[in-house]
C-alpha cells in the first residue's frame, strides 16, 4: 500500500502542490486528473524522489521513502517521465537499462529472459535491435514503458504514458498495464489528459486544482461536478448499456 | 537463449571483437613507433630491447631514453584524453563537449604564459626546448594545472547556482575560455621576444617534453581515473535518456555529473599541463570510436581510451616523420587530421 503523507513541494517561493494526502491500495490503478500545470507531474515526481518534497512524507509498504537508497527505490518504484528522450542505443539497451538496479556490473541470464518477454509482450520484438532515435514517438513510449515494467516495481509512476499513441496502441497499452497489475498486485499512479481513456481503466481518480487535491473518489463514485470544477467546463457523465462511462462537453 | 538476446549477444561480440583488435595494435603501434625516425633502429632489436634482451648500446640509448617515453606519452595523452571527452559528452549530453570547449585547455595556456611572464622563458633553437631562467620547468606545468583546476572548480561551482545544468556548464566553458585567450593575448602583447616566444612555444602540444617522472604522474592519474569512468558506464548510459529516467533507475545524477566533470578536468588539466595543448583528440575520437562500436558506453568508453592511445601514437610517429630535421610538435598534426576529419563526421553522419 501507498500512503501520502501531507506532501508539499514549492520551486522558489511558488507553492506547486500543497498539503496532498491519499492512499493507493495493491492491485489499483489512480488517475490523477487536472489541468495543464495543476501539479500532476510534481507529484509524480514527489513520490518516486526525484524531486525532494519541502513537507510531508510517503511510505510503501509502510516503510518511510525517504529512508530508502536512490537504488531501493529504484527496485520499488519505476518512473515515466512526460518527456522521453531518445537516443541511438538500441531497443533492447533501453530496455535492458530497466533491469540496472539489480546488477552491477553484468546482466545475468534471469535479466535478458525477462527483457525478452517483455519485448513480446509489447509488440517490441520486431524493433528490438532498431536504434531508439529511428523509432516514433509511439514506439518510443512503449519503449520506455516496457523498461518501467522490467523493473519490476510495486509502484508504477506513469506520467501522460498514452499521450503520443494511436487509439489502438493506447487501449493494447493500457490493456497490458491492467494485467501487470492484476497479476503483480502491485499499484499505478497515472496522470492522464484523456478522461475518456482514464475513466475505462481507473480505479480511483485523484482531482488536482492548483496544486490542492480536491477529490480522491473511487471509479463508480465520480461525478460530473467534480470534473467541472477541475476543468472548469460543464460535462455530462453518460453511461451505456454495457455499463461504459463516457465524458463530453455540456451542449 | 532465445533468439532476441542471441542476436543482441552477437552484436556485442562484434563489439569486444573491435575493441581486441584496438588493443592488440596498440602495442605492434608501439614498436613501429619506437623503430622509426632519423635514426632507425630494426625493429627485432626494438623488440628485443623491449622484452628487456641486451641489445646495442646506441639503440638502446635512443629508446629508451628518447623514443619510448615520447611514444608512451603518445599513448597516455590519447588515451587520458580520449576517454575524458567521451564521458564529459557522456554525463553533458552533448556532442561537442571536450576539455577544448570547456576552456581547460586555455586556461591551461593562460597558467603557462603567466608562469613565463614572470619567471622569463626562451627556447633553445638548437633542439626546440624550452627554459625558464627564473623558474623550472615544474613550475611551469604547475601554473598550467593550478589554472585549469581553479577554472574548473569555478566552472562546476558557478553551474550549482543554476541546478547544475548540462547547458550551463558549457556556456560557462565557453565564456571561460573566451576570458583565457583574452588573457593569453594581452600577456603576449606585453610580453618582450624571448617570452613571446617561450609563450607561444608551450601551447604547442608536444610529446617530446615527457619524462619518465612525468609518464609516471600521468600513469598514477589515468589508471584509476579510467577505471572509474568504466565502472559508470551503465549509468552514463541511463543518463543518455534524460535526467528523470535516469534518476528513476537509481542513478545519483548529480553526484555523477560532478564527480565524472572533476576528475576528467583534473586528467586534462594534468595531461595539458605537462605536453602542452593537443587539441581535437578528446573531441575528436570519442565520435570516430561510435562509427566502430556505437553509443553504448560499455564498449565506448574503453574503445576511445585505446583508440586514442593509438591515434596519438600514430600522429606523433607521423609528425617525427614529417620534417627531415626536427620533430614537429603532435599537436599541429592533430588539429590538422581533427578538423577535416570533425567535419565529415558532422556532415556526414546521420546522428551523434
Amino acid at each position: 500500500m501507498l500512503q501520502i503523507n501531507n506532501i508539499s513541494f514549492c520551486y522558489g517561493h511558488a507553492e506547486i502542490i500543497s498539503d496532498i494526502s491519499f492512499r493507493v491500495n495493491r492491485g489499483e490503478i489512480a488517475a490523477v486528473l487536472g489541468q495543464n500545470g495543476s501539479g500532476k507531474s510534481t507529484l509524480l515526481r514527489c513520490l518516486n524522489r526525484v524531486l525532494r518534497s519541502h513537507s510531508g512524507y510517503v511510505t510503501l509498504d509502510d516503510k518511510r521513502l525517504d529512508k530508502f537508497s536512490a537504488e531501493k527505490i529504484a527496485r520499488n518504484i519505476a518512473y515515466v517521465p512526460q518527456r522521453l528522450e531518445t537516443a541511438p542505443l538500441s531497443v533492447f539497451d533501453a530496455v535492458l537499462l530497466g533491469r540496472k538496479p539489480y546488477f552491477t556490473w553484468q546482466a545475468s541470464r534471469t535479466d535478458f529472459e525477462i527483457v525478452e518477454k517483455m519485448l513480446y509482450r509489447f509488440g517490441l520484438d520486431s524493433l528490438a535491435h532498431r536504434p531508439l532515435h529511428q523509432l516514433s514517438g509511439g514506439e518510443v513510449q512503449k519503449v520506455a514503458l516496457a523498461r518501467a515494467m522490467v523493473q519490476e516495481p510495486k509502484l508504477l509512476l506513469l506520467d501522460e504514458p498514452t499521450s503520443a499513441l494511436d487509439l489502438k496502441n493506447q487501449v493494447e497499452l493500457l490493456r497490458i498495464l491492467r494485467e501487470i497489475v492484476e497479476e503483480r498486485n502491485i499499484m499505478a499512479i497515472l496522470s492522464m489528459h484523456d478522461i475518456n481513456i482514464a475513466i475505462r481503466y481507473a480505479d480511483r481518480f485523484l482531482l488536482l486544482k492548483q496544486g490542492k487535491l480536491i477529490g480522491d473518489v473511487e471509479h463508480n463514485k465520480l461525478t460530473s461536478e467534480m470534473l467541472e470544477t477541475v476543468y472548469g467546463l460543464p460535462v455530462e457523465i453518460h453511461t451505456t448499456e454495457q455499463n461504459v462511462s463516457f465524458i463530453i462537453e455540456k451542449v | 537463449m532465445s533468439n532476441l538476446t542471441e542476436t543482441y549477444t552477437r552484436s556485442n561480440t562484434y563489439k569486444t571483437a573491435m575493441l581486441i583488435i584496438v588493443t592488440v595494435a596498440v602495442p605492434v603501434m608501439l614498436c613501429v613507433s619506437i623503430s622509426v625516425g632519423a635514426a632507425s633502429v630494426p625493429l627485432r632489436e626494438t623488440v628485443l630491447i623491449l622484452c628487456g634482451f641486451e641489445s646495442q648500446e646506441r639503440f638502446v640509448r635512443i629508446i629508451m631514453n628518447i623514443r619510448l617515453p615520447q611514444a608512451l606519452a603518445a599513448i597516455l595523452a590519447g588515451a587520458g584524453l580520449s576517454i575524458a571527452g567521451a564521458t564529459m559528452q557522456g554525463v553533458l549530453r552533448n556532442p561537442l563537449a571536450s576539455p577544448f570547449t570547456l576552456g581547460i585547455s586555455n586556461a591551461a595556456a593562460f597558467g603557462a604564459a603567466l608562469m613565463l611572464l614572470i619567471g622569463g622563458g626562451r627556447v633553445i633553437a638548437q633542439d626546440n626546448t624550452l627554459t625558464s631562467p627564473g623558474l623550472s620547468q615544474h613550475w611551469i606545468a604547475m601554473g598550467a594545472f593550478i589554472a585549469c583546476v581553479l577554472t574548473s572548480v569555478m566552472i562546476l561551482a558557478l553551474s550549482r547556482l543554476r541546478g547544475s545544468r548540462s547547458e550551463t556548464i558549457l556556456l560557462l566553458g565557453v565564456a571561460f575560455s573566451s576570458l583565457f585567450s583574452a588573457g593569453l593575448m594581452f600577456m603576449q602583447y606585453v610580453a618582450d621576444e624571448s617570452r613571446l616566444a617561450a609563450i607561444v612555444y608551450w601551447t604547442f602540444g608536444d610529446t617530446t617534453r615527457a619524462t619518465w617522472n612525468t609518464i609516471g604522474l600521468m600513469v598514477v592519474c589515468i589508471v584509476p581515473v579510467s577505471v572509474y569512468f568504466l565502472s559508470q558506464a551503465w549509468n552514463y548510459n541511463a543518463l543518455v535518456f534524460g535526467e528523470e529516467t535516469a534518476q528513476g533507475l537509481g542513478v545519483p545524477v548529480l553526484r555523477l555529473r560532478m564527480l565524472t566533470m572533476i576528475l576528467a578536468s583534473l586528467l586534462t588539466a594534468l595531461l595539458v599541463s605537462l605536453l602542452g595543448i593537443i587539441g581535437f583528440v578528446g573531441l575528436v575520437v570519442p565520435h570516430l570510436s561510435r562509427l566502430f562500436v556505437g553509443s553504448d558506453n560499455r564498449f565506448l568508453l574503453p574503445f576511445s581510451l585505446v583508440f586514442g592511445a593509438l591515434l596519438l601514437l600514430v600522429a606523433d610517429t607521423a609528425a617525427r616523420l614529417l620534417l627531415e630535421q626536427r620533430t614537429l610538435p603532435v599537436s599541429i598534426l592533430t588539429a590538422f587530421i581533427g578538423v577535416p576529419v570533425f567535419l565529415s563526421l558532422l556532415l556526414g553522419r546521420r546522428n551523434f
